[in-house]
């Protein structure tokens, strides 16, 4: 962690399109080391919610904190100290996934930029296809890549958008150890997602996005909601 | 697992050198392929080049008279050369709006995940966009420079060197100088309101343009020609035009660099997106996809479906397609600037400028009705869930196409007989059907082969050969429009007899699809 780790703050938030809101304000302070998840129905707006956070988006009203600052996606900090997972994939023609991801250790100066590359290699199953090119690649062998090159980084906070979608069962109890692990060295942890076993695993605070509205929910509850 | 550390001194990175190296370290095979790629593109622009040219020449002669003799209209009394002007003087204000609407300023969806988000000194990628938004507006902005020199070409008995470089020059200068200022309305967040001012300006230029059509009729209007013979039509004006330019271009050159690096990474994504959504659409011909956005559903909307709820499903789907992506727009704007052309412009009142005008109608008619009927067509699952067979959608297509395709042939031929002399009745009548089958064969060719999921193919296309392909299959649908409009194109140019070859041609071209109609539904 860096020595200064800034909290997140959210005021009265509200996101959506147009004129169009699709929640209530939403007020939330994230600490290091805490997580949260947010779930919801399809099309409730939790990915949107998630963009208007993290300055992927204008959100309709209030106001996103990141330490003293507004949050801004061009600042350094931001860039410095957030690992995003809420675009859709897409990768650079020209590199292969190794490339890919060495990209990213050196952007972020990693230290020992080879032998972290051959971790995430190792740790996502990429290892015979470190030398493909992104075309080459699977649909989840593409979402490996993805999460590898959020989790190969330094990151105060890690932001991610059904991390989950399109890994196999035991990739999926693997990443969820992992991202528990980082939240217990100190990352904040925001996540969206449909799997409230995952969720359960790297985090106990829950928000449900129902129709427009917010509540907090434990992860039994969190459980409950989802298997009804 | 260890948690990732950042080195204490590590150098900075530059993702551009990476990215060189990468190809640099390709194998000899695919530097070849990327050579032959270039080299292909570079042979096709020189090609498209060239048509488009000779293209634009032969409509400038049309619109001139130079192939057939105007007849003398009381409403046409506007010489060509100021009008032609006027559009000189609106495409780089079409630029504009063009280059509001992209960003101009973007990232693709690859650079915005690993590059944006490095913590690193992002000036190489600003630099790239902000080039990239120049580029747009020099290669768009030349299009004006090319139609005054084919027009000097057509007009002046010996167009000079220097005329013709000083408005090319002052052509790109516009297009770099319209990007720089649309780079510093996009960071201060105004482009949505320059691009409705950019509105009210063309607006303006068309109510300007029927004031002096006016003062023409009322025998009023200054001498425009020869202020043309004075200041337009020499390279010294255009040298000076062009030295303004520059200057102007160097002035905004440093706040519009500054600008870029002030683009908050979310528009920059956004415009990104459209970038790519336009470079596809218009990669494969449907401009329309380019530029529609998707309407919200509420009030009159709704209760105009409500109203269209009693025609048949897939009627409705039609002509809830063609209203909602205002498919109707650009084959009426052209038939309007068409019929506005050849009755106000002195020496366009030609059968030559109908043809060449009918020409184009047609196949933005084709593109429209392609559009509509494409998802139908292209897709059986979507027909599964209609319970509707290929025939059954060919035919509500056919409702839909025949009568608008008629419609605008009728018109052409009925303008002919009115302004020109028609050869024969029977041959005009015989020509409007050939041509609205033409239309319709095209429509559904291009509508069946699903042009829009081509469009994914042709942005992932590896290679100079799938590209190729992608291009090549969209414009398929404009030879059947070319091939049943022949026969009529050359009835409205007086030929009385017409070789039955030209005939045939247009009767095989629209052939295939009338056999459609008949085919036993399934």
């Amino acid at each position: 962690m860096s020595e200064t780790t800034p909290t997140i703050g959210i005021q009265g938030l509200v996101a959506g399109y147009g004129v169009q809101a699709l929640c209530a304000p939403l007020d939330l302070q994230l600490h290091p080391g805490q997580g949260v998840g947010i779930i919801g129905v399809n099309g409730s707006g939790k990915s949107t919610v998630l963009r208007a956070i993290f300055d992927l988006q204008a959100p309709l009203e209030g106001n996103v904190r990141f330490g003293d600052e507004p949050m801004n996606a061009a600042a350094l900090d931001y860039r410095r100290k957030l690992a995003l997972l809420v675009e859709d994939a897409a990768f650079l023609d020209e590199l292969s996934v190794a490339e890919h991801l060495d990209l990213v250790a050196r952007g972020h100066q990693v230290r020992d930029p080879e032998q972290a590359v051959a971790r995430e290699l190792d740790f996502f199953g990429l290892q015979p296809v470190a030398a493909h090119l992104p075309h080459e690649l699977s649909s989840g062998q593409r979402r490996k890549l993805m999460l590898a090159a959020a989790l190969i980084r330094p990151a105060d906070y890690l932001v991610l958008d059904e991390p989950e979608q399109r890994l196999d069962p035991q990739s999926k109890a693997r990443l969820a150890e992992r991202l528990r692990d980082r939240r217990e060295q100190g990352a904040g942890l925001v996540l969206v997602s449909h799997d409230a076993g995952f969720i359960g695993q790297c985090t106990a605070r829950v928000l449900l996005l129902d129709q427009g509205q917010w509540r907090e929910l434990t992860s039994a509850q969190a459980v409950n909601w989802l298997a009804r | 697992m260890r948690h990732p550390q950042p080195a204490a001194n590590a150098p900075g990175l530059d993702p551009r050198a990476v990215l060189r190296q990468a190809r640099r370290a390709r194998s000899r095979a695919e530097k070849f392929d990327a050579f032959s790629d270039t080299y292909m593109w570079i042979l096709l622009v020189g090609f498209a080049l060239a048509y488009a040219f000779g293209f634009l020449r032969a409509w400038l002669g049309a619109l001139l008279g130079e192939f057939a003799a105007p007849v003398p209209l009381p409403s046409a009394v506007l010489p060509l050369g100021p009008v032609l002007l006027v559009a000189v003087l609106v495409i780089p204000a079409l630029v504009a709006r063009l280059l509001l609407h992209l960003g101009p300023a973007a990232v693709s969806a690859a650079q915005a995940v690993w590059w944006l988000s490095l913590p690193i000194d992002l000036r190489g990628l600003h630099a790239a966009a902000l080039r990239r938004a120049r580029w747009i507006g020099a290669l768009g902005s030349v299009a004006a420079g090319v139609l005054w020199f084919a027009l000097c070409c057509a007009v002046l008995p010996a167009p000079t060197l220097v005329l013709a470089a000083a408005a090319l020059g002052a052509a790109v200068l516009t297009g770099v100088l319209v990007a720089n200022l649309a780079v510093i309305a996009q960071a201060r967040g105004a482009t949505n309101r320059l691009r409705r001012a950019g509105t009210m300006l063309l607006w303006s230029v068309v109510l300007a343009s029927l004031a002096g059509w006016g003062l023409a009729v009322a025998g009023i209007l200054p001498d425009v020609e020869g202020w043309m013979r004075d200041w337009a039509w020499q390279g010294r004006s255009f040298l000076a035009l062009a030295l303004v330019l520059l200057v102007l271009v160097l002035l905004t050159h440093g706040p519009a660099g500054r600008a870029v690096r002030g683009i908050p990474p979310r528009v920059l994504r956004a415009a990104g997106q459209r970038q790519q959504v336009v470079s596809a659409a218009l990669g494969v011909m449907n401009p329309g996809a380019a530029f529609v956005q998707a309407p919200a559903i509420r009030g009159p909307r709704a209760r105009r479906q409500k109203r269209g709820a009693r025609l048949p499903v897939l009627q409705q789907v039609l002509l809830t397609r063609v209203w909602r992506r205002r498919l109707a727009v650009p084959p009426l704007g052209m038939g309007l600037a068409l019929a506005a052309v050849l009755l106000l412009v002195r020496s366009a009142a030609n059968p030559m400028t109908l043809a060449v005008g009918l020409l184009p109608l047609l196949v933005l008619l084709m593109l429209a009705a392609a559009s509509a009927v494409e998802p139908l067509l292209a897709s059986a699952a979507l027909r599964r869930m209609l319970a509707a067979d290929r025939t059954q959608v060919v035919r509500a297509a056919a409702w839909l196409i025949l009568p608008a395709a008629l419609l605008a042939t009728c018109l052409a031929a009925g303008v002919a007989a009115w302004l020109f002399v028609l050869p024969s009745g029977t041959a005009a009548l015989a020509g409007v059907l050939l041509a609205s089958g033409g239309v319709f064969a095209g429509a559904v060719q291009r509508a069946g082969r699903g042009h829009q999921d081509f469009s994914g193919q042709l942005l992932a296309a590896g290679t100079s050969t799938e590209g190729f392909a992608a291009v090549g299959y969209s414009l398929s649908g404009v030879l059947p429009v070319l091939a049943g409009a022949a026969p009529l194109l050359s009835v409205l140019l007086g030929t009385t007899d017409l070789p039955w070859v030209l005939w045939a041609v247009g009767a095989l071209a629209c052939g295939g699809a009338l056999a459609a109609l008949r085919e036993k539904a399934a």
